[in-house]
């Protein structure tokens, strides 16, 4: 059952691993095996594909919409203490950048890889970045920006946190179409998100997860 | 040469006096003159005198390449195939205008493409997104034709040559952006006979569309959007199935037609480019946007297809004057030296250009362009 369900999840396939996932509930699995031995693995098979280059983006996108149907379900009947929490991550886009496609992407598979993840959406102001870092703590921030023009504030948002005492044991990620690595680095971030997969394996080199 | 006569003897692969220059400045036009972004998409006259004022500044400048008549301020907010947000309006005066992404239409909306067509479709959609009318639909359209008219004679009274006849989008990329790409992508998984059957209707509009723009504004050339859909999103077999095959039928179409397809390839197409190899030699123009290799490009087009690009965004606004010659005399060199090559930018040049990098990109063409 297990295997099915994890397969369904490699395959893509939305509807069959909600069905999978409900009926494994139904019969009593623990849901925490579910997570653990079906659904994480699958993700992790789905990786492993991706960068064989097996996969394309619009796979991974529909095999990470099948881990959240399950999720989903699976979510409301796992207590706090039975959640794999690998770390928490604040992700946002910056002020003026409506761009959600390739964030909503990461937030996905951060969420398939055991992190908790607070999206804090598009078009988010510096001194919101600075109020929730300062509110939720996470560990690290992701912050995205894709056009050229706004992808100066990466650096200003950076900024701004360290003026305001918050940047000392946060990381800070950067991601988004124009940025480059060179660009992460003069924005002072602690790691360039190339892509959505790779931003999960640097989020766990990061926090030693 | 006429800058006409530059432009198509590129196109036929040939060697031209000069490398033509074609970025697609639109908006930093405006800001260079001074102008609010807002200002610029929002009054034609005011963004053609920053046309003016950019032309003057640089003679180099011999091709406009222009889809200002589609992305004009009330156009967009009417007849535009996605909802934006515009400066001035949605956002602030001095910014870009983006793109709003969601699922505009369902999968059912497939059926209303099937049973009353992609036109009656369209005008459904815009009324839905844009919450316009009848009226103001039939106005935009006007005001379409109008501008882009009036761009290509204006760009003639200053002795520029204008690249674009018409505008139009493929249809696969087209239904990815109303649907969102997510759900686009389902549908290719889920619904894939259906899927085939909608974009056989919506390419054959599309078609219709971009043959009758080319003949009403008589430049046999014609812009084709082709975002995302690329082998660095999707597979082999899902391009060759939904992309590659409605691409194939608009080209053999529109060359029947006598019109040149330019195909404005944003995002990575290296992986793809040996299809255009199954089209006939200097028949087809690709645009690259900075993304794809565009010396790998050469390797595998060069004699081929004539290339347009490929000065990328990042460049414009981070790089340094000397960064930017420096690419603009290697593009000229080891691609313009054979003919067959535009300079252009890769996609928009952006509104936060340095203004010494836009310098730098006209200077090389003087210094380095004529063959």
């Amino acid at each position: 059952m297990l295997e099915q369900l994890g397969q369904a999840v490699i395959d893509g396939d939305v509807s069959l691993a909600k069905e999978r996932t409900q009926a494994g509930l139904a019969d009593g699995v623990d849901p925490v095996k579910l997570v653990n031995e079906a659904l994480i693995p699958a993700m992790n098979k789905v990786a492993e594909l991706w960068n064989e280059g097996e996969y394309f983006l619009s796979d991974v996108i529909l095999c990470a919409n099948a881990f959240s149907g399950s999720m989903d379900l699976i979510t409301p009947v796992l207590s706090a203490s039975d959640s794999k929490n690998n770390g928490k991550i604040m992700i946002g886009v910056v002020e003026g950048d409506m761009h959600d496609l390739g964030k909503n992407i990461v937030v996905a598979m951060l969420r398939a890889n055991g992190f908790e993840v607070i999206d804090l959406g598009v078009d988010v102001p510096q001194k919101v970045f600075i109020e929730k870092v300062r509110e939720e703590k996470p560990d690290i921030l992701g912050i995205g920006a894709y056009m050229s023009t706004t992808m100066v504030q990466l650096k200003q948002n950076i900024d701004a946190l360290e003026s305001e005492g918050l940047r000392d044991g946060l990381k800070i990620i950067v991601g988004g179409v124009c940025v480059t690595e060179k660009a992460a680095k003069d924005a002072g971030a602690d790691g360039w998100g190339r892509d959505a997969l790779y931003t999960v394996d640097l989020a766990k080199k990061l926090l030693g997860v | 040469m006429t800058p006409e006569q530059r432009l198509q003897t590129a196109i036929l692969l040939g060697k031209p006096d000069r490398v033509p220059c074609a970025p697609l400045i639109e908006s930093y036009a405006g800001r260079r003159a001074g102008l609010s972004n807002y200002e610029f998409m929002y009054n034609y006259e005011q963004a053609e005198l920053a046309f003016v004022q950019l032309q003057q500044e640089f003679p180099w400048w011999d091709v406009m390449r222009s889809v200002y008549f589609v992305f004009h301020g009330p156009i967009q907010k009417t007849i535009g195939f996605m909802k934006p947000m515009m400066p001035g309006v949605d956002l602030p005066p001095d910014s870009e205008y983006q793109m709003l992404e969601y699922e505009a239409i369902t999968r059912d909306d497939y059926g209303l493409i099937l049973e009353a067509g992609f036109h009656s479709f369209l005008n459904e959609f815009y009324k839905r997104v844009h919450k316009v009318n009848d009226e103001e639909i039939a106005k935009a359209r006007r005001l379409q034709l109008d501008i882009l008219n009036s761009q290509i004679n204006r760009a003639r009274q200053r002795g520029q040559t204008f690249l674009y006849g018409g505008f139009t989008v493929l249809a696969a990329p087209l239904l990815c952006m109303m649907r969102s790409l997510e759900q686009f992508i389902r549908d290719m998984y889920q619904v894939p006979s259906l899927l085939d059957r909608v974009l056989e209707v919506v390419t054959e509009a599309l078609i219709a569309d971009g043959i009758a723009s080319a003949r009403k504004t008589g430049i046999p050339r014609l812009f084709i959007g082709t975002a995302r859909l690329t082998c660095q999103l999707i597979s082999v077999p899902l391009f060759e199935r939904f992309v590659w095959s409605s691409m194939k039928q608009t080209v053999f179409k529109l060359l029947d037609a006598g019109i040149t397809p330019i195909f404005h390839l944003d995002s990575d197409w290296t992986k793809n480019l040996e299809y255009f190899r199954e089209f006939p030699p200097g028949k087809v123009v690709i645009e690259l946007d900075s993304t794809t290799d565009i010396f790998q490009a050469h390797r595998i087009l060069g004699g081929h297809t004539c290339i347009i690009g490929d000065v990328g965004a990042p460049l414009f606004t981070l790089g340094k004057p000397e960064q930017v010659q420096e690419y603009c005399r290697k593009l000229l060199h080891e691609l313009g030296k054979e003919g067959g090559f535009i300079l252009g930018s890769g996609c928009h040049v952006p509104l936060e250009a340095k203004h010494e990098n836009i310098d730098a990109f006209f200077r090389s063409v003087e210094e380095w362009g004529w063959l």
